[in-house]
């Protein structure tokens, strides 16, 4: 074990800059990875055409189409042509054509390791930090920046320290952990900074569990989140890579200056939800308990992983989806789907009279499906809960972990997971 | 006092005003046609109403938090919004901001002082804004150095020697 005085990120920038940066200090730095999507890239295209650029490396890109997959308007459909034809003519080796959702395809690619740095075109990208890597989301012009010269500037940020022990109840699942912090934080609380996470609880927590709570970073306003590589991390990318690809950055004794040093203890957080109109806008489950719902939907690149698929069928074997209700369920890769349909959770979802969509961004952000009707009051595991965000100005979205939304899927209205919980 | 600079009405608006509001997911595009439409269209219909050409928006804190999504920078070119001025902002709308080349700065009471609606004149050499109504000159925060290099050479693509 080394000694360090400075935070991971602090440590990771310094590597990439080849001198001992701190927070504070405006960098620029070269880019391991830029990932971008069928609607931001398509602007980013269209200026990179306009300008005639030059892509500086066609394998240090990700592209996936999975916003409008597959596209239900004529407009969307020739945004993603333009994407579709850009990765035609500059050959880009990793384009994922309804694949599944960028973020998720992002966290799945061998190129992200711990230690790199991964742009995206997408708010979101911050989930890659799941595997200790600097991921951050940015605008399609600044991506546009990356496409061209590889590199970017940040201003290195400050980090809160945020480390998770004791044990959790098994409804308890990271997006309760996500929404504990955003109701700590606020939607802007982490504004600039970064979250550094360290599992310390007794069960570990999930790769998908992790990727959730990265994800969720970005309503607190964080400019990354990055899980301390560890053994979780180890598993995860031996199973990905079928080998340790690359070494891993050394377990340090952390002596570094933190905005702040926060633990939580896994045991004291129960199922939360986060109420209209804002990410941020925490409550226990218990107290919306009884609110009727038109839909519930599993999904998006908060949920919809394999542990989402596992705790849904759960919760809903033997069972039907409350009468009335629509209940939408979407994979957030088609590997996930593989693996959904493997473990026979497929089956169970369908029996109990779930609808499972294609991999894609699904019901999130009104683009290709289950947009909400006016009145609608929905629950989902889905990032945000904008007005208008899943539908018109006059419906309410609330939003939950997998377990709150799979056991509410059965009653037809806000249930706490704990209630209908049954020791297996 | 000089009282120079871009006359403008101020939007005024409050805290979290994030970019679904903004410019909601469904005009979602490149051209005119498909994204000028949906600028502030996710605010109560009034804002978008009393918005004419030139006009500066003045937010609260973490202003235009949620996607990175840059239709919403296009709408702001198309409606030709001036300036963004804010107690705070979110770190991609900011730099969508400075990489388009439209100006934002931070002040900590401005969308609280400020009457919906009332004139302003923004100046950006001095990173003032003048209230006319009230004879006073108000004093801005400005974006960082490197930032103010990209916003004065006319946004990243023009300070990155991409565009002309």
């Amino acid at each position: 074990m080394t000694l360090s005085t400075q935070t991971q990120l602090e440590s990771l920038f310094s590597m990439a800059v080849g001198r001992t940066v701190r927070a504070g200090e405006v960098v620029e730095v070269p880019v391991d990875l830029v990932m971008g999507h069928d609607a931001t890239l398509a602007l980013a295209i269209s200026d990179f055409e306009r300008l005639n650029c030059n892509l500086w490396d066609n394998t240090r890109m990700l592209i996936t189409c999975d916003h409008f997959a597959p596209p239900a308007r004529s407009d969307h459909a020739d945004l993603q042509k333009s994407v579709l034809q850009f990765a035609a003519q500059h050959e880009i080796p990793d384009l994922h054509i309804y694949q599944g959702i960028c973020h998720q395809l992002t966290l799945e690619d061998s190129r992200v390791q711990p230690g790199r740095i991964v742009v995206g075109a997408d708010s979101h990208t911050l989930l890659a930090g799941a595997v200790g890597c600097f991921a951050t989301g940015l605008g399609a012009t600044d991506i546009l920046g990356c496409m061209v010269s590889g590199k970017t500037w940040f201003r290195v940020p400050e980090s809160l320290r945020i480390t998770f022990s004791g044990r959790r109840q098994p409804w308890v699942m990271g997006r309760d952990l996500a929404l504990d912090l955003l109701g700590m934080f606020g939607e802007s609380g982490a504004s600039y900074q970064a979250l550094e996470l360290w599992d310390r609880t007794q069960d570990g927590l999930e790769m998908d569990s992790r990727a959730a709570i990265c994800c969720m970073a970005t309503e607190m306003g964080a400019k990354a989140a990055l899980f301390t590589p560890d053994e979780t991390t180890r598993d995860f990318l031996q199973r990905r890579d079928h080998d340790i690809l690359f070494p891993f950055p050394p377990v340090e004794v952390n002596e570094a200056s933190y905005e702040e040093n926060l633990h939580i203890d896994v045991g004291q957080v129960d199922s939360l939800v986060a109420k209209p109109h804002s990410p941020a806008n925490i409550c226990p489950v218990e107290e919306v308990k009884g609110t009727r719902l038109d839909e519930v939907y599993i999904g998006s690149c908060a949920g919809g992983r394999l542990e989402d698929f596992a705790m849904a069928a759960n919760l809903l074997a033997g069972k039907k989806v409350a009468r009335g209700l629509k209940v939408i369920a979407v994979p957030s890769s088609v590997s996930v789907q593989r693996q959904v349909i493997a473990m026979g959770y497929f089956q169970i979802l369908s029996e109990a009279g779930v609808c499972i969509s294609n991999p894609s961004c699904g019901a999130c952000g009104k683009l290709d499906k289950g947009v909400l009707a006016t009145g609608d009051v929905a629950l989902t595991t889905s990032t945000r809960n904008f007005q208008g965000r899943l539908g018109p100005r006059e419906s309410e979205v609330y939003l939950a972990s997998t377990a709150t939304c799979a056991a509410s899927a059965v009653t037809g209205y806000i249930t706490p997971p704990a209630d209908v919980w049954e020791e297996k | 006092m000089t009282t120079t600079g871009i006359r403008a009405h101020a939007i005024v608006l409050g805290d979290d005003i994030n970019t679904d509001l903004l410019h909601p997911p469904q005009y979602f595009g490149i051209s005119q046609e498909t994204v000028l439409p949906g600028f502030l269209a996710g605010l109560p219909p009034e804002y978008a109403r009393s918005f004419q050409p030139g006009d500066i928006l003045v937010g609260g804190r973490n202003f235009g938090c949620g996607s990175s999504r840059e239709a919403y920078v296009r709408a702001f070119k198309f409606a030709r919004v001036s300036a963004v001025i804010a107690i705070s902002f979110s770190r991609i709308f900011y730099r969508n901001m400075i990489n388009a080349g439209i100006p934002l700065a931070t002040h900590p009471t401005l969308n609280r002082d400020l009457q919906p609606g009332e004139e302003v004149v923004f100046n950006m050499e001095e990173w003032t804004l003048y209230r006319p109504e009230i004879n006073a000159k108000v004093r801005l925060v400005p974006p960082e150095e490197h930032l103010q290099k990209i916003l004065a050479a006319g946004g990243l693509l023009r300070y990155l020697g991409l565009e002309k």
